[in-house]
């Protein structure tokens, strides 16, 4: 029997059995093996690999910076944000969703372009230059064409954009149900001031990105992620900065935000995604912004890059083929008390590290290759090998200098916020990550419609959570919005400010020197994103601030957070005494740097202060 | 300089920003096969329904429709509670199902659920015409599982036993007419699943003229008061 015999008689026979309502023969193994695809189910990237592409020959995309608009048009609603008076914005944004076709590489076939979704008709999108003390508010218009009439199938023209790090009050934030259609637009109003005005909180690389209600990986794999970078009176953004407050880092085209993803394509060039994996979805070709394998021309001088594991479920381990280690200054946006010197970066989805790489010993034409060596198979996390080589993902080609290179690497940086000495007193709750069913569990639940409040934190309060990861075999990078994670424990270790997170051989260790290389940054105790490898069980203290409402925490392996690894939290007003309860915020900036309240918005505009003494003791609720 | 679409591109340039093709005919160079979005991956084998009929899964139940595909197990609790959310939802879907909304519930114990013993569950669930109940030959089932649940195959790593693996807490939903998929927890609102359906709706109109969704006044969004 041939193969055409075998379809011709099951069809025949699956046809007649559904006409006439009769059982036929029972399928033989025979036929089987003619009508199925092969047994098991082997990665795509293994059975369907994406087309051929030279690596090194299409340049690095770089983002245009966002300007602002002069105005909205109807303006802004302000009862629709929390302190709006107190945060008038200061510039206007409006960023459409769109599109288009995007060009990943030179050679056939993504020389036709690859059906995108993106900002502005760009993926990533155009990068935000916002300003701490300059809140701002983006008008967000939803522009996809609508399902069944978009050429990008597999994700959902229904979107919902996060600020990832972000301040954010809730109604801002994007959470999963805050959706908008086709022919819609939504105000984000980013205020743009660290919690609790407190210097010690401020960020620097945050980045955008959908968070659509089971179609996130979908959503940002079509394209719909960017940066958004804050600068404040220390990282000024110029290098030539006189002030002496200024760090004067590399800026303006020596500072490069870099997102990583791992795309597979089909044999038209297009992006292939499984709808049905539920562990995660792996990649063939690296990209960086957007283009596979890129090359960059740098300078002999000082550069920051900004390096973002943009998903969706892969992890890195990234080190330069000349064997220079990175210095290191900030882990998920954090800017780290002093610089790390490490020989590798380690990056769960969607974390974040700025690094400063000096190509001043390099000749023109010498050529750096940025490397991933961190094995991974599936989309449940590394396998635990190390790849040698590894995969290269971009290179950077050394030309001659236009210019002196005015940029330095300060010492020393700015000191973290402070862990309570005795956390005892704090709240503590349970977060158990497992697997059940075929969905992803936190504490055996799944997110559901985003109706159940999974926690209720007061405003103005701390919290010790324990982050428990039940699996023996997947990682889960887990996120928790609006506030930072401040590590107190790894493994029953604990971490202080000057601790390192590290990996090797899977086991976490910690680093208290950074006079000699370490081999691998994994983040300062200070970050948004906890990664729990197999077996992980991490302590932090968070604090939540300035604003009510609504907010999510989840695995950032989106494949796991589509299929329900997400809860809801509330921050809700602080109970006072005789069950009362007060909606007034905890702080506000004028009372943080301890004058009234009724002080006029030109003294309160001023820099924020440290609220050292106020941190001392941050509102703590007492043990449950 | 080439022509792509009538847009004139330089084909050396990455990261190049090309207007939208006009021209179906181009269009349809970069589309999907012809046998539908996800014809690669779901599998097209015999299965048998609740009603003793059989049928080609992918060819006759899944190209070109729009429907939700769980898997359960007769005697297993877990999926009682799937299936007793879906006899919810199938309510919620009033009469467009069976007529451009199908569920699938896929055994995962072929043995034990023939089509008489789903028959009899189906009729306990109070299963409307266009929900069916399938099984099939053992490799069948366990194809459709790994397929569509268990990508990868890795039933056994999870740390749990095969059945808890097979996803009898999820419900996918798909209109695979245009190639889109979610997936949604089985028992959460049976409202909310059913609305999912209309999220995932091929379009009939274009998108309307822009106008101001959110967010709303505080005074309407709970917890937040000013």
């Amino acid at each position: 029997m041939n193969r055409r015999d075998a379809l011709k008689l099951t069809l025949a026979a699956a046809s007649a059995s559904l006409a006439a309502g009769t059982r036929v023969p029972a399928q033989s193994p025979e036929l089987l093996k003619f009508l199925c695809p092969p047994d098991g189910v082997s990665p795509d990237l293994v059975t369907r690999p994406s087309p051929p592409s030279r690596p090194f020959v299409a340049p690095l995309n770089v983002m245009p910076v966002k300007q602002p608009a002069p105005n909205l048009d109807p303006p802004p609603d302000p009862k629709a944000h929390q302190r709006y008076q107190e945060f008038l914005p200061k510039k206007f944004y409006e960023i459409h969703e769109t599109e288009f076709r995007w060009v990943y590489h030179p050679d056939a076939p993504y020389n036709v372009g690859s059906w995108s979704w993106g900002f502005d008709n760009i993926t990533p999108g155009p990068t935000y230059h916002a300003r701490y003390g300059e809140p701002i508010l983006v008008r967000r218009y939803n522009t996809l064409p609508k399902v069944g009439q978009s050429k990008v199938t597999f994700a959902l023209p229904r979107t919902t954009t996060h600020l990832h790090n972000g301040h954010t009050a809730s109604e801002s934030d994007g959470y999963p149900m805050d959706f908008i259609q086709a022919g819609e637009y939504w105000d984000h109003h980013y205020c743009n001031f660290p919690s609790g005005f407190d210097d010690r909180e401020k960020l620097t690389t945050l980045w955008y990105h959908d968070h659509m209600m089971d179609f996130t990986a979908a959503n940002v794999y079509a394209g719909l992620n960017g940066f958004y970078l804050l600068f404040d009176e220390n990282d000024t953004g110029d290098e030539n900065d006189p002030s002496p407050k200024a760090w004067r880092l590399p800026s303006g085209k020596y500072d490069v935000p870099l997102i990583l993803h791992d795309v597979l394509f089909d044999s038209y060039g297009q992006v292939s995604f499984n709808p049905f994996n539920t562990d995660g979805i792996l990649g063939d070709k690296f990209t960086v912004n957007r283009i596979i394998q890129p090359f960059f021309q740098v300078e002999p001088r000082k550069y920051r890059f900004r390096i973002l594991n943009g998903g969706p479920s892969r992890f890195y381990q990234l080190y330069l083929s000349t064997g220079q280690p990175f210095v290191v200054i900030s882990g998920d946006g954090n800017i780290l008390p002093k610089p790390v010197v490490a020989e590798s970066i380690y990056l769960s989805v969607a974390q974040r590290t700025d690094v400063i790489l000096d190509f001043s010993k390099y000749q023109p034409g010498d050529q750096i290759i940025l490397q991933n060596r961190l094995e991974q198979t599936n989309g449940r996390g590394p396998s635990g090998r190390m790849l040698d080589p590894g995969d290269g993902i971009m290179r950077f080609d050394v030309v001659p200098p236009t210019g002196l290179d005015n940029s330095q690497i300060p010492d020393h940086f700015r000191p973290l916020p402070p862990m309570p000495e005795d956390l005892s007193k704090f709240k503590h709750r349970v977060w158990t990550f497992d697997y059940l069913g075929g969905l992803w569990t936190i504490n055996g639940q799944t997110f559901g419609d985003g109706t159940r409040v999974d926690a209720e934190i007061e405003q103005g309060t701390g919290e010790v959570w324990i982050l428990r990861n039940n699996g023996k075999n997947w990682s889960h990078p887990i996120h928790s919005h609006f506030t930072e994670f401040l590590l107190h424990e790894v493994n029953g270790r604990v971490v202080t400010p000057e601790t390192i997170q590290s990996t090797e051989g899977r086991r976490h260790y910690e680093y208290e020197s950074a006079d000699v290389p370490i081999k691998v940054f994994m983040g300062g105790q200070r970050r948004d994103i906890a990664t729990l490898l197999p077996n992980d069980e991490i302590k932090v203290f968070m604090r939540w601030d300035d604003f009510l409402g609504k907010y999510v925490m989840h695995c950032h392996n989106v494949v796991h957070e589509d299929h329900a690894m997400m809860i809801r939290w509330d921050i809700v007003p602080k109970k006072q005494a005789g069950n009362s309860v007060s909606s007034r915020p905890a702080r506000t900036r004028a009372s943080a740097a301890g004058k009234r309240s009724n002080h006029s918005r030109r003294e309160r505009s001023s820099q924020f202060k440290n609220s050292r003494k106020a941190r001392r003791d941050p509102g703590s609720s007492e043990r449950a | 300089m080439n022509l792509v679409g009538g847009v004139a591109i330089s084909p050396l340039r990455s990261g190049l920003l090309l207007e939208p093709m006009q021209d179906p005919k181009l269009a349809g160079d970069c589309a999907r096969p012809l046998n539908g979005p996800y014809a690669h991956l779901i599998p097209n084998v015999v299965v048998r329904s609740h009603d003793d009929r059989n049928a080609l899964f992918y060819n006759d139940l899944i190209r070109g429709k729009t429907v939700m595909i769980n898997c359960i197990s007769t005697t297993n609790e877990q999926s009682l509670r799937g299936c007793a959310n879906l006899a919810r939802v199938q309510d919620a879907l009033g009469n467009r199902l069976g007529r451009d909304v199908f569920i699938y519930s896929i055994t995962i114990d072929p043995e034990h659920d023939t089509p008489r013993v789903l028959k009899t569950f189906a009729e306990k669930h109070r299963a409307k015409p266009g929900w069916m109940f399938l099984t099939g030959e053992q490799s069948v089932i366990e194809l459709l599982r790994s397929r569509l649940f268990n990508q990868g195959g890795h039933n056994a790593t999870h740390d749990h036993n095969q059945i808890e693996d097979c996803s009898l807490a999820l419900v996918r939903y798909g209109n695979e007419a245009v190639g889109l998929w979610g997936s949604v927890p089985a028992t959460n609102d049976p409202t909310s699943i059913a609305k999912r359906l209309s999220w995932i709706e091929s379009a009939k109109t274009p998108a309307p003229s822009i106008r101001r969704a959110g967010p709303a006044p505080l005074s309407a969004q709970p917890g937040i008061r000013t």
